[in-house]
């Protein structure tokens, strides 16, 4: 008796807490779970849809997505379906047709527009993205853009080093992360634990990920829900989800400077360029041709152009070859490719970002292109 | 390897259907040893030298036992083995650095060096995810056999699974020998109530994980992290987050733990009973970490006289055990301080909780808060990183000062709500609880909120340290 007082310091009795519960009563039948799983499932597929019937969009003439919204894929797949739609050629590429450095009526798709017509060119480029991010963009997100035109613009710049085409073994901190794939190829700087990388791979294929990461980006300051509270420890958070989407005309924070290179004390350069044969920024470019051309889309590329003044000779001559190895492999490939002659070298901000004068003639330029302008004038449909 | 993590989902996706083909076959434990294995070896494999080292040495002790008269020695074998993988591991560093200090104050120029140049060549010193969970798990059978309350296991493989078996692994329940190795004997049945319970209390230990205890975490690491920047408000919610964050993250994994055991067809211990409904601190130690409290128990405050020697002698023999199960959580004498404090609040309340006036007169709800504010106090010492910081944080939480803790509302609202729904549970209005639109609607939210607002990846469980 006076031992089983005992159990002062501890004491259930195994035997007769074993077959206990716990201190819940949420204890499921088979046809609970049923219940349960189709009530689940029912929220987080119709969510998401009915979302987009109460969240507008905004698009205006040459709409782009908006900079705080850069890595809300969901958005941008959104976007995509909207400019699909409409017929538009859809511009895809880095931060260079994003339009890093101007707003968005002066960016190439902007400049298009206002020289071919309004509203025939769409900026789906995304500003930071590089090609390994690129692939899994428009393979993920990009399903929307099937059988349309797409011109694929190519910056070299990233194949312009080892550290550019995320080869070195010492961790980077990637741009766009859950975009580059987690698995294979293997990109050595990337060091994100397997845990992480299967909670990516797993959020690409369940589209309510996307959803509650674009709520995460849009309106709770991209912290998430708890980190947003912690922020705002007394206020609500659905009040904070106000519908009202960031516009895409503003500047990225902090805003860039936009003069031209030349004013920047920015001395010529020779980057160790390396191989497209052993790029992984290359590699990825044929993935995101051969996943576009898998969709039935007609693609141009154009590649460039790239501020060659900023370039020693050495490096200039290396990036020339690696342009006519790129249009080489395009040809080869039976897609057609535009490399426009180098801008003024004033006209740009850094080695590849165009100024706004840089972007008008360069539009100017590619619509003057006969392959150019035989694609734009080109219907959709597969090839 | 975690619970919430898409890592163990894909380990149990693969594990779990060839469990359920194999389960009536020669490979059932065979095949739940490997997964344990690989579990267990995704930390860092050569934590499975050691786990296989305790394994071995208990098999044989136990072997040895059985066939000599003289079973003392061989126990002594156990123990000490055990006892010495966790020493170095654990608290090689501890001892060293606190006889350093004690040299140091001493005026004595030598210095111990420290255990890590003792591992071989190439081998980190890190301490083994678990290992005082499968130490303590291993040992027991060691002693149970030694006093003749389990028979031997019925081969090294049956004892190695039972030791290393996963869902418990890492983080307990520390089960006992006499429940779980007969459990690895016959092929179990496994039925669909089996995977509904089992899928049950995944889902509520992932809430309490993911959505509760993380949550806690952020507000907690942000004061606890700098306690000097903040007011006695802020540090007063903090410690209360930590109570409940320390509480949702390790029952969260023991639920979790017990649901996936479930799902094999075996039943693991319950380790917690709400116990922040505790009324009287003797009741909170039967309600938290109760694997580890019975355990314990059983062998170390029973063996040192238990309550069968006078009442000065239970009292330091219930100090020493408390004093020893703080030490346990951790290799740092705020640990220690933490145990000691538990013991002091049971010396000082154990008389006054039998009392008929305790019992009868005083309130429920009275009990209950007391109870709460003193385990929520000692967590000070648990959690804070030295002691200047805990006695920092107990000043300001005392000098009533005035501030904006800034605790965010709805981590505050969650934690009510848990505290609430256990309170009704075990009020009358328990049926309630029970009906099947309530179960659902809860399930419902737990899981969306799971799957839309929880942070990816998580934090690590607290009690993986220990």
């Amino acid at each position: 008796m006076r031992e089983r007082e005992l159990a002062s310091h501890g004491a259930a009795d195994r035997a007769g807490t074993e077959m206990a519960f716990g201190s819940n009563a949420v204890r499921l039948t088979a046809r609970d779970w049923i219940v349960t799983a189709v009530l689940v499932a029912a929220v987080l597929i119709v969510l998401p849809a009915a979302w987009k019937r109460v969240e507008p969009l905004g698009v205006v003439p040459n709409w782009r997505l908006p900079y705080r919204l850069g890595h809300d894929y969901w958005t941008y797949a959104r976007w995509c379906r909207e400019a699909a739609g409409e017929g538009q050629v859809l511009v895809v590429g880095d931060s260079v047709i994003w339009g890093h450095y101007v707003g968005r009526d002066r960016t190439l798709t902007g400049c298009l527009n206002a020289l071919a017509g309004a509203g025939r060119f769409a900026n789906l480029g995304v500003d930071g993205i590089h090609p390994l991010a690129l692939a899994g963009l428009v393979d993920c997100y990009g399903g929307a853009a099937a059988r349309r035109r797409v011109v694929l613009h190519v910056n070299l710049l990233w194949m312009s080093s080892p550290r550019h085409d995320l080869r070195v073994e010492k961790e980077v901190a990637l741009n766009h992360p859950r975009l580059v794939p987690q698995f294979v190829p293997r990109i050595p700087c990337y060091r994100e634990p397997v845990a992480g990388r299967l909670a990516i791979v797993v959020g690409r294929v369940l589209p309510f990920r996307g959803w509650a990461n674009h709520i995460d980006i849009a309106y709770w300051d991209n912290q998430g829900l708890p980190a947003w509270t912690l922020e705002h420890p007394y206020a609500c958070p659905a009040a904070a989800v106000t519908l009202d989407l960031p516009s895409p005309g503003e500047p990225p924070s902090p805003p860039p400077d936009a003069r031209p290179w030349t004013d920047k004390d920015i001395a010529p350069f020779n980057p160790p360029w390396v191989d497209l044969a052993t790029s992984l920024q290359w590699a990825s470019i044929e993935r995101t041709v051969a996943v576009l051309r898998g969709r039935g889309n007609r693609v141009l590329a154009v590649i460039g152009p790239f501020n060659e003044p900023m370039l020693e000779p050495r490096g200039r001559a290396a990036y020339k070859e690696r342009t006519r190895e790129a249009a080489r492999w395009f040809k080869q490939h039976g897609v057609p490719c535009v490399v426009p002659g180098p801008l003024p070298s004033d006209m740009y901000a850094d080695a590849s970002h165009p100024l706004a004068d840089g972007y008008r003639l360069l539009a100017e330029r590619l619509l003057a292109d006969e392959a150019f302008a035989a694609f734009v004038g080109a219907e959709d449909g597969g090839e | 390897m975690w619970f919430h993590t898409w890592t163990f989902a894909l380990f149990f996706a693969l594990v779990y259907p060839v469990y359920l083909l194999v389960r009536n076959t020669r490979l059932r434990v065979p095949w739940l040893l490997a997964a344990s294995y690989v579990f267990y070896g995704w930390w860092n494999r050569y934590y499975l030298v050691l786990i296989l080292i305790s394994t071995t040495v208990d098999y044989l002790a136990v072997a040895a036992m059985a066939r000599s008269r003289r079973r003392a020695p061989w126990l002594a074998v156990s123990v000490v083995a055990n006892l010495g993988l966790l020493g170095f591991f654990k608290y090689g560093d501890f001892f060293v650095t606190s006889v350093n200090a004690a040299l140091a104050w001493a005026g004595v120029r030598h210095a111990l060096a420290s255990p890590a140049v003792l591992m071989p060549d190439g081998l980190p010193y890190l301490l083994p995810v678990g290992i005082s969970f499968f130490v303590f798990q291993s040992m027991s059978y060691t002693i149970d056999f030694y006093r003749g309350k389990v028979g031997r296991a019925p081969s090294f493989l049956h004892y190695a699974a039972f030791v290393s078996l996963f869902p418990q692994l890492v983080a307990g329940p520390i089960e006992r020998a006499g429940h779980l190795l007969p459990q690895l004997g016959p092929p179990p049945r496994i039925t669909g109530r089996d995977v509904a319970d089992g899928l049950s209390l995944f889902l509520v230990g992932l809430f309490k994980k993911v959505a509760l205890a993380d949550y806690l975490a952020l507000y907690v690491d942000r004061v606890y992290g700098a306690p000097a920047a903040y007011q006695g408000p802020a540090l007063a919610l903090a410690t209360f987050a930590f109570g409940w964050q320390i509480y949702f993250d390790f029952s969260g994994y023991t639920d979790m733990a017990r649901g996936v055991a479930r799902m094999l067809g075996l039943r693991l211990m319950l380790n917690f009973n709400a116990p922040y409904l505790a009324t009287g601190l003797g009741d909170f130690w039967n309600r938290w970490h109760i694997s580890l409290s019975t355990w314990f128990r059983d062998y170390v405050y029973i063996p040192l006289g238990g309550n069968r020697r006078g009442t000065a002698r239970t009292y330091v023999n219930m100090a020493a055990t408390m004093a020893i199960s703080g030490l346990w959580h951790g290799a740092s004498w705020t640990f220690v301080a933490w145990g000691a404090l538990h013991a002091l609040g049971r010396v000082a309340t154990r008389r006054l909780e039998q009392t008929p006036f305790y019992r009868d007169r005083v309130p429920t709800f009275v009990k209950r808060l007391w109870v709460f504010l003193f385990v929520t106090l000692a967590w000070v010492f648990f959690r804070a990183a030295s002691f200047s910081d805990a006695w920092l944080i107990l000043g300001r939480i005392f000098s009533f000062a005035v501030a904006d803790p800034a605790m965010p509302l709805l981590a505050l609202g969650m934690v009510l709500a848990a505290w609430l729904y256990q309170g009704l549970y075990e009020s009358r209005a328990r049926g309630a609880l029970a009906l099947a639109p309530v179960r659902i609607g809860l399930a419902v939210l737990m899981a969306l909120y799971v799957a839309l607002f929880a942070a990816a990846g998580g934090q690590a469980f607290i009690y993986f340290q220990f």
